[in-house]
């Protein structure tokens, strides 16, 4: 009881901000005369939208109650991507939740529809978590599942998010269905976006090619057919929306109720879609248009990823903008806070070691459990425990252009996944953004005002900044293993 | 005393503009000429422009799975691609095991393809159509068919297999193996590919 008193005192908590934003932006002109809209549309291969709106989701919190607030207004459909679903107590919550939706909507429409794509390596594993769904009626396809080798094995993960109802409102995240994303006791610090507008349209399109390339995917005749003649006209359903036959299934689709018509635009905030798919384009388009945005970054860059084996060109961007005095900051999780450790972690080394040579600002999250639980028996508990990782992955340029997104920028995501993520134009978010950042930073002299007068209390380190006197450990902890990890980095 | 704040921010921004859209039926080919007319006729894909090339691929490693439970293989192939919509190989190989050994002739979709990592690294992929002659210790020789995968990343393989195969007097062998082994995949340009040019 007497937690709970301190808790509310405590300063670590979810803060929301208000904001309006006026017209579409479009003054962020490269010399070459190429407008940020532009060059997204070029180089992301992304089109914009004006209608959007769109709410930032960064607190695990109300990234649940979004993600539930969302499904239960579903009226004719719900479609999830996601690349694993664990069987946990969030992951079971959100199953039971979609169960009980399917059971109380289908009384009323027969056609109501919960569809769910996975990635094939986690439907294995969580087999029981979607044989419950399907029980219940839901669709659950793994993305990859049987591709009858039109693929290598080590190709093409699903590692998109999206959650996308009735056409009209979707959240595009970093999360998968885990209590790592949603404990507040014990959570990785994520990021995500609900939208409404014309967004959505593009999400949901996307969803559904994929969805339906899945489907051929599956048929064991492909086994037969060369990989050139099955990508070739896989990528012409994707461009055309149909297959060379002229045949589409896409077809059924093409309703109000998938793409309902928006009479009043819910938003006026600039977004674009990014998908990458490695079936359809070898390189993601996402990460060119992350290296060129930082290659044209005129004050600051900041980009978090929790495996910062970068594309090289990526490395080469941020060196050379930090070199021309953009101030850029990277935001990864160090040893104590690794998502995965042993090779995820060293392949990291040779960017973040180029990186901190040039002066970049490489900030590594250090909190665990074991610090966590240091603060929860200081009597100075937050309401909001700091996170124990960093999965999110996000760029900032300057002071205008945001960028959400699945992809960890690194050559798996680059060259070997599917990734989604939207760019957002907007002032407001960019702030958002850059205060989270400075937040988590400002963690590192945090000193909370503890009810019980324990003042002496400091938060234990919870990042900290790495410098030149960290390069030398980590050359050591590297060794002679910087070929095979770069030989192997398609698993990491 | 400091007293930061993290920011999480939840972010609710509304604004009113004109109507995006409008009509109750979306038409999916002016849908698709739309976003061609946005982004290009190639928004969305790639045709990969590879280079013409010839792979070979050498392998040894071990099997597991019926006729032998567990053997081991060894393997060559050349493989050829027009580098883009064609890519074929073949080769020759052969199993030991402890109930049979057989000789192995292979032809599939594929072969030695450039690996997208770090350094500049090769990479292998296959479905195939494998013939066994089989010398069964007991039954005498075997004819048999299987289809199966490769998947190599630098000099690891895996691969994975299904077949059936029937003797002269009528003795059936099945063949399901996961197989893993190390190879050395080498390609040899045959063009200059334009974008080193």
């Amino acid at each position: 009881m007497r937690r709970r008193g301190l808790r509310s005192r405590f300063a670590i908590g979810a803060l929301a901000l208000a904001g309006a934003v006026g017209g579409v932006p479009n003054h962020v002109i490269a010399e070459d005369g190429e407008s940020i809209e532009e060059l997204v549309v070029r180089v992301g291969r992304a089109r914009w939208t004006h209608d959007n709106r769109v709410e930032l989701l960064t607190d695990p919190r109300r990234a649940w109650d979004a993600r539930v607030k969302l499904v239960e207004k579903a009226q004719h459909h719900i479609h999830i991507s996601t690349f694993s679903w664990h069987n946990d107590e969030y992951g079971m919550a959100y199953r039971r939740l979609l169960n009980e939706i399917m059971d109380r909507r289908r009384r009323q429409d027969v056609d109501f529809r919960v569809r769910v794509l996975a990635d094939a390596s986690g439907l294995g594993q969580f087999t029981g978590a979607f044989s419950a769904l399907e029980r219940e009626g839901a669709k659950v396809r793994g993305f990859n599942r049987s591709t009858y080798g039109l693929s290598a094995i080590y190709d093409g993960r699903m590692h998109d998010k999206m959650i996308i109802v009735d056409g009209r409102e979707a959240i595009m995240s970093g999360r998968n269905f885990s209590d790592l994303y949603f404990d507040p006791e014990h959570w990785w610090l994520d990021l995500g976006v609900r939208l409404e507008g014309g967004a959505v349209e593009d999400m949901q399109m996307n969803f559904l090619k994929a969805w339906e390339l899945t489907s051929v995917n599956r048929s064991p005749l492909s086994f037969f057919a060369p990989q050139g003649k099955l990508l070739s006209d896989l990528r012409l359903f994707w461009r055309t929306g149909r297959y060379p036959s002229g045949r589409s299934p896409l077809e059924p689709y093409m309703t109000p109720e998938f793409f309902p018509p928006r009479e009043t635009a819910p938003g006026a905030m600039a977004v674009a879609v990014l998908y990458d798919n490695c079936l359809l384009r070898r390189r993601a388009a996402s990460t060119d248009l992350i290296v060129a945005l930082v290659d044209r970054a005129a004050t600051r860059v900041d980009l978090m990823t929790p495996f910062p084996n970068l594309v090289n060109e990526l490395t080469d961007a941020l060196v050379a903008a930090s070199e021309r005095g953009v101030k850029v900051r990277l935001f990864v999780n160090d040893h104590e806070a690794a998502i995965r450790g042993g090779p995820f972690i060293l392949a990291g080394y040779p960017t973040l070691i180029r990186l901190i040579e040039v002066g970049v600002e490489v900030w590594a999250w250090r909190a665990n459990p074991k610090v966590l639980q240091q603060i929860k028996d200081s009597d100075c508990g937050p309401t909001l425990l700091p996170p124990v990782a960093l999965h999110g992955k996000l760029l900032r340029v300057d002071e205008e252009v945001s960028v959400i997104h699945s992809s960890n920028f690194n050559y798996r995501s680059t060259y070997y996944n599917t990734e989604a993520g939207v760019v957002i134009l907007d002032r407001g978010v960019n702030r958002a953004l850059r205060e989270l950042l400075d937040g988590l930073i400002a963690l590192r002299d945090f000193e909370p005002d503890c009810a019980n007068g324990d003042n002496g209390f400091r938060l234990p380190a919870v990042l900290g900044l790495l410098g030149p006197e960290d390069i030398p450990r980590m050359r050591e902890e590297l060794g002679n293993k910087q070929k095979f990890l770069d030989s192997m980095s398609v698993a990491w | 005393m400091v007293r930061a704040r993290i920011a999480f921010l939840a972010l609710l921004l509304l604004a009113a503009t004109t109507a995006a859209r409008a009509g109750d039926e979306i038409d999916l080919d002016a849908w698709h000429e739309q976003l061609a007319l946005e982004l290009g006729e190639d928004h969305s894909v790639d045709d990969e422009e590879g280079v013409l090339a010839l792979g070979l691929y050498p392998a040894a490693g071990g099997a597991l799975g019926p006729p032998n439970w567990a053997s081991a293989q060894a393997s060559a192939y050349i493989s050829f691609t027009n580098g883009r919509r064609f890519s074929i190989y073949g080769g020759y190989g052969y199993e030991w095991g402890p109930r049979a050994d057989a000789q192995i002739v292979t032809l599939g979709w594929g072969g030695v393809k450039p690996l997208y990592v770090a350094s500049k690294g090769l990479g292998f992929h296959g479905k195939f159509l494998r013939y066994r002659r089989w010398d069964d210790e007991d039954h005498g020789i075997h004819h048999g068919i299987s289809l199966g995968t490769e998947s190599g990343v630098g000099y690891l393989v895996l691969g994975f297999e299904l077949g059936a195969a029937r003797s002269s007097r009528n003795h059936w062998m099945f063949t399901a193996q996961v197989a893993l082994k190390v190879a050395l995949p080498v390609q040899i340009p045959l063009r200059r590919n334009p974008e080193t040019e």
